[in-house]
């Protein structure tokens, strides 16, 4: 294989408080060949975006990049030509494009799409503005961008975010380049349009002989888009290898630890994450050592002496660390011994909670006198159980009305219609102050621990608030006593008290929001994607947080995530939602092994395990189109405009949940006989 | 249960060290961002200047600002008379040292009302909502509408232009600024989660605008405040020198510059110290206000 | 669209009656009686009650409020006190005097403000930037009449290179206008100048930061192109906003270059008419200003409406 682009010793710095500089990315070597799909993965502050914006020069100065890339057919370095110089212009965007992660953003709003692309043509083919302009909308026509002719003369605010995305592969394409680098592309995108985005890359990788560059977080995408994999870590490649290779014989320390600290769709129900300890590395404050000693489990007193050298333990496969793979492999067996058992759940038969036919609409408002002309149906005829001890995961995309449904049986609006029994007792319509005996027994662990801490409160404040409202402690003392409990409870260190969120880790931060959900003693607790701000390593810290809370206080979990995986390893049953309707509900198990309606099965299919093997022979669903707008809700099924299987029967009419036993039940005409 | 404690301890010894960075970081950052550029020392040893001049000013002028000499009439600038003499023989000196009391004093007492007047009346509008907050809104506009300039000059002629005056009706002048700012502010902080924990734990909603929703404007606040004092001196010193603001003989230096300007021919010393004094309290204020503004806010800056 | 913009017409509207109101309250709080004012205080007390009668000032004030009114939809705002005429013909002298220097100081002051904002931009960190946006800083801090005396020394007391006082438009005399008008123009621009420069050089700096200028340069376009097209479009939208503001800035600070530079405009007139309390002349010139500062906002928004596509697409 010839190899297209090759970086050698990579060094990019930032400068850092006066005359210090900080390394993002240091000594990174790395190679890509044609028509391979190459991994980049690593947590935030790995360095990874920051390697392949180095490798196009994209790094503004006072940003400095030391170090050779080879590009194919150009002489020399290609860093001695200068960000700016013709030379280094034309491999940028001509032979190597990037797609960004921010699909909302990363357009300009003011020129349309087709000038955008248009513009690309003309740079690097040197088309003119006709002929430019035809091979723009053959571009969009190939991205699946229907109607291109008309499209062409839109704004990217007229688009979705895939779509948006869609556009950014577009113009790359226009080009022809011969690399396409996607940095966390499809982060910001539903699971199901994230897929369409990166069967569409693969594609086109196949077809136009195109290498490309998947630069993510997720361990499942890599697993199942990429050829060949670079980890990345605190700035360094700690691991690179082919992806079978890697998977099976993982033997950085930081990849192991990562591998087992995701969920997987494929878990057994008894499978206990193992974190990585500590936070995400700190680009500015990286020892100059090994990066990853302070979180290593299998670091020793030598792994101080000096930095680790890249050493190749087999053909292909390379590994920065200290130790050798015989002192790994030997270590392996006891680090994993020491994994924990699942706590034991008490889950009784005790209804906790009951929802039925919940309605929650809004009222549309249009013109000059605010007229009411319609309304956001955002939670439609939903009904569903959870039993005292349990976990309910609520799944779906955006536009679902998961968190609408949260804000409901919190009670921070008021349903329209239906019955929220909260112990046997109607909620759903109470008035404020009948609330209140309510409010301390179901609480609330939100998704953003930045925006949902009180950045001028301390953290003992914030976590003590709940129970001076409420009057749960008779003195000082009993408080002081009881939000040092708190504290001890979700792994801080009451000492901790009198600082502000600002002084926090975004992972402790979500500790102080499920310490201040704890303290009046609550029922329940609706987490509302209390992980998917967190960074992989961390999620497992806070996953097990839960797990372990639940079995010790007795909580019972409503948990709603995007996240299929996560949900799936954290709940016992789970119910899945499309356009604010139930679709299935199911034990958890159930789902994976046997789903019914045909949007459940393509959500999971939509959803990668991080095991190659066992992800290479799972069925894959296409599915059409993209999530529609509440507001233009198919009538009959939600699904049936995307369902492969739709009559007209599932058009007209909206199909009612059914028992199929094994506690599942399905919305489906399919299982209607 | 004993895995969790376990299982954090390393964690906690390693996040105590970070969080300490942290924390002495986000000052030195502030410090830096304050004091980091040469410039903005600069404006607050000019600002401290005029501030410690209107403080001790019955100790740095050298004669009574109102006591007349024959002999100083329109005099030059001489050992006795360090900046000379006015129209009427009073020290020009000491008038414009007694002139920063004045200037500083309104125009600090001016912002201070109308911050806090503005601020009140913005929270009170995030607040209710509804026709409260479309009245406050359309009167912003309103008040938008016209020059303050003329509106002062307006009230001044209904109420007298005495310095506790001027200084009241400079900060109405100042309300629909702080009102709009505040009550955008306070829209975005209600809407924050949390807001919405603290709504759910079922704190009243009073409390929740004092403890969580105040604390969290005031550092813009503030900014605005410091660029404001600046505004509030030269729309002062503005109106006296038309002749509708502080009147004779209370030294400000807007008057004096009103009363020298038929001898700019004859004696410039006259006018041009005031023009000078007020150049650079003015110039002063705004360094050290862009500073400030960056450093609380360093993503304004654009660096 | 059509909505928004009778939506905004609306609104114009609806705050120039606020305004007029709240004048028409202001003055009428005046410390001077109407009576003897009009006609003079040497009037016996039957013809004063007489005359109070008359003017309607038994009345309540909305009921005067809405007569006033009336009476200025038809063109009739009062007779002024100090000058005995009907206020419309002592405005109409002074106003056009006041708009042409508003108007021509906000021509200059924006493509001027927005060049020098474009430099300072693109050349960050270098020694343009720095000196630049240095004496913005220093200017945009400069009281107008203490600009416009120091210019008066140099340049006529000390020189004598120009006229000190007077206002001539050019279509009368046009190398007299230009003497006349240098200076002023000068004085009443200069703030206006700084303050474009500044906000203009930040709004450049935020469009420089976005990502989709990353994607430009991801593209391997030229520095100039990336700037052109992608930066300067955007970083100046925001700036088009300011123009309404910016005016009734220009507006304020004429009161005092009119008055240094004996300009006779409508902020000259506002002054003797504040100075000898002068009723209807305060209310017409407030209610004038407001009027034009409005009519400034409302276009201001009509243009952005043009320039960014976001909006009209809302």
């Amino acid at each position: 294989m010839d190899k297209l682009v090759e970086a050698k010793n990579l060094v990019t710095t930032f400068p850092y408080y006066g005359k210090r500089r900080l390394t993002a990315v240091d000594n990174v070597s790395l190679e890509l060949r044609r028509g391979e799909i190459v991994g980049l993965v690593g947590e935030s502050g790995s360095g990874k975006s920051v390697t392949s914006m180095s490798i196009l020069q994209l790094i503004l100065p006072p940003g400095r990049v030391e170090g050779e890339v080879h590009v194919e057919g150009m002489k020399g370095n290609m860093l001695d030509y200068g960000m700016n110089s013709k030379e280094a212009r034309s491999v940028r965007g001509g032979k190597i494009g990037m797609i960004f992660q921010e699909p909302m953003t990363s357009l300009n709003p003011i020129l349309t799409v087709g000038e955008q692309i248009q513009e690309n043509v003309i740079t690097h083919l040197g088309l003119g503005k006709e002929e430019a302009k035809a091979r723009a909308i053959e571009m969009m026509k190939a991205v699946g961008i229907a109607n291109p002719e008309t499209r062409y003369n839109e704004y990217p605010m007229q688009f979705s975010g895939g779509m948006r995305q869609r556009i950014m592969i577009a113009m790359v394409l226009a080009a022809e380049p011969e690399v396409l680098i996607a940095d966390e592309a499809t982060t910001a995108l539903d699971v199901t349009t994230q897929a369409q985005i990166l069967e569409l890359i693969k594609d086109l990788a196949v077809t136009r002989n195109l290498t490309v560059v998947i630069v993510t977080h997720n361990l499942g995408l890599i697993a199942r888009y990429a050829d060949r994999i670079y980890v990345m870590y605190g700035g360094h490649i700690v691991e690179a290898a082919e992806k079978y290779e890697l998977f099976e014989n993982p033997s950085h320390p930081y990849t192991r630890g990562l591998l087992t600290a995701v969920p997987r769709l494929n878990d057994r129900k008894d499978r206990r994450l193992i974190p990585i300890a500590g936070m995400p590395p700190n680009p500015a404050e990286l020892p100059p050592y090994c990066k990853f000693y302070d979180r290593c489990v299998y670091r020793e007193e030598g792994c101080k002496k000096g930095k680790a050298p890249m050493v190749e333990i087999r053909p292909g496969h390379f590994v920065r660390c200290c130790l050798s793979v015989e002192e790994l492999d030997a270590k392996r067996a006891e680090v994993e011994a020491q994994a924990e058992a699942v706590p034991e759940k008490h889950i009784s038969n005790e209804v906790e909670i009951e929802v039925k036919n919940l309605k929650m609409y809004f009222p549309l408002y249009r013109g000059l006198l605010k007229r009411r002309v319609g309304d956001v149906r955002a939670v439609e005829d939903v009904s569903f159980t959870v039993r005292k001890g349990e976990t309910l995961g609520i799944v779906g995309e955006s536009g679902c009305g998961k968190s609408t449904l949260a804000r409901c049986l919190m009670r921070a609006l008021e349903p329209q219609g239906g019955e929220i029994l909260f112990q046997g007792k109607d909620i759903a319509h109470l008035k404020e102050r009948e609330l209140a005996p309510i409010r301390p027994k179901i609480t609330m662990i939100f998704q953003d621990p930045f925006s949902s801490l009180n950045p001028r409160q301390t953290a003992g404040s914030i976590v003590g608030e709940p129970l001076k409202i409420n009057k749960l402690v008779k003195n000082r003392d009993e408080y002081d006593a009881r939000v040092n409990e708190l504290f001890r409870l979700v792994g801080l260190d009451p000492d901790y008290r009198s600082r502000v969120p600002r002084e926090f880790s975004g992972g402790q931060r979500q500790r102080i929001g499920i310490a201040r959900a704890l303290a009046s003693e609550p029922e329940i607790i609706i987490c509302d994607e209390p992980v998917s701000a967190l960074d992989v390593s961390i999620q497992a810290q806070i996953i097990n947080l839960l797990e372990d809370l639940q079995s010790q206080l007795g909580i019972t979990y409503l948990f709603i995530a995007h996240d299929l995986s996560v949900v799936k390893h954290i709940s016992d049953r789970i119910v899945v939602m499309y356009l604010g309707r139930v679709v299935e509900s199911s034990p958890a198990e159930r789902l994976y092994e046997n789903p019914l309606h045909p949007y459940t099965k393509a959500l999971l299919s939509a959803v990668p395990i991080s095991d190659p093997k066992v992800d290479a022979g799972r069925e894959r669903i296409k599915l059409l189109g993209e999530v529609p707008s509440v507001l233009d809700r198919p009538h009959g099924c939600a699904f049936s405009s995307r369902c492969q299987y739709a009559t007209d029967h599932c058009r007209s009419e909206v199909p009612q949940l059914r028992d199929m036993g094994d506690g599942q039940k399905v919305a489906c005409f399919l299982y209607n006989n | 249960m004993a895995s969790i404690t376990t299982g954090k301890i390393n964690s906690i010894a390693a996040d105590k060290k970070a969080a300490t960075a942290r924390r002495s970081r986000s000052f030195r950052q502030f410090l830096h961002g304050l004091f980091g550029r040469r410039i903005v020392i600069l404006g607050a040893v000019g600002v401290a200047f005029f501030i410690l001049v209107a403080i001790f000013a019955p100790f740095i002028a050298t004669h009574d600002p109102s006591s007349m000499e024959a002999a100083a009439k329109l005099a030059g600038p001489s050992a006795s008379h360090i900046m000379g003499g006015d129209f009427y023989g009073r020290d020009l000196f000491s008038r414009l040292v007694y002139g920063t009391r004045v200037s500083l004093i309104v125009g600090v007492l001016a912002t201070l009302t109308s911050a806090a007047i503005g601020t009140f009346l913005g929270m009170l509008a995030a607040y209710t909502g509804g026709v409260v907050d479309r009245i406050l809104m359309r009167a912003c506009e309103a008040f938008n509408a016209i020059p303050q300039i003329a509106v002062s000059m307006t009230l001044i002629t209904i109420f007298g232009g005495g310095m506790l005056n001027m200084a009241l009706i400079l900060c109405i002048g100042g309300i629909p600024a702080f009102l709009r700012m505040s009550r955008a502010q306070a829209l975005t902080i209600m809407n924050s989660d949390y807001v919405l924990a603290a709504k759910l734990s079922g704190q009243k909603k009073l409390i929740i605008m004092w403890k969580h929703v105040f604390p969290n404007i005031v550092s813009p606040i503030i900014v605005m405040a410091t660029q404001s004092v600046g505004m509030t001196i030269m729309m002062e010193s503005g109106l006296s020198f038309l002749g509708v603001g502080i009147k004779v003989p209370t030294p400000s230096w807007g008057s004096i510059i009103n009363e020298a300007r038929p001898y700019l021919m004859t004696s410039p010393h006259y006018v041009l110290f005031p023009c000078a004094c007020l150049a650079l309290l003015m110039i002063s204020l705004n360094l050290l206000g862009d500073g400030i503004r960056d450093a609380l806010d360093p993503s304004l800056r654009g660096e | 669209m059509t909505r928004y913009i009778l939506n905004r017409i609306g609104q114009t509207l609806l705050i120039i009656v606020i305004v007029s109101f709240l004048t028409f309250l202001l003055v009428n709080l005046m410390p001077k009686d109407q009576v003897y004012a009009l006609y003079g205080t040497d009037i016996s007390q039957e013809d004063y009650e007489i005359l109070y009668k008359r003017l309607n000032l038994d009345k309540p004030i909305l009921y005067r409020y809405g007569l006033w009114a009336r009476n200025v939809l038809r063109g009739d705002w009062g007779i002024s006190y100090q000058y005995h005429m009907p206020v419309g013909e002592v405005i109409g002298l002074k106003i056009g005097v006041t708009l042409y220097l508003s108007v021509v100081s906000t021509l200059i002051s924006f493509p001027l403000g927005m060049l020098l904002g474009i430099i300072t931009a693109v050349k960050r960190g270098k020694w343009q930037d720095t000196v630049l946006t240095l004496l913005a800083n220093l200017t945009n801090s400069l009281p107008a009449f203490v600009v416009a005396i120091v210019m008066l020394y140099l340049f006529c007391i000390k020189r004598k290179l120009l006229p000190t006082s007077g206002f001539t438009f050019p279509w009368d005399d046009f190398p007299k206008h230009i003497r006349q008008i240098i200076m002023p123009m000068f004085c009443l621009s200069l703030g206006g100048i700084a303050g474009v420069c500044r906000q203009t050089r930040s709004s450049m700096l935020e469009a420089i930061r976005q990502d989709y200028v990353r994607t430009a340069r991801s593209k391997g376009l030229q520095e100039n192109t990336i700037v052109k097209r992608h930066v300067m479009r955007n970083g100046l939208v925001p700036i088009i906003t300011l123009i309404g503001g910016r005016l009734a800035h220009i507006v304020g600070g004429s009161m005092f270059v009119e008055n240094v530079f004996a300009i006779p405009g409508m902020g000259t007139l506002m002054i003797q008419s504040v100075n000898s309390v002068d009723v209807p002349i305060m209310q017409a010139c407030v209610m004038m200003t407001a009027l034009m500062i409005s009519v400034a906002y409302l276009v201001t928004d009509l243009l952005y409406l043009a320039v960014d596509p976001r909006i009209s697409l809302k």
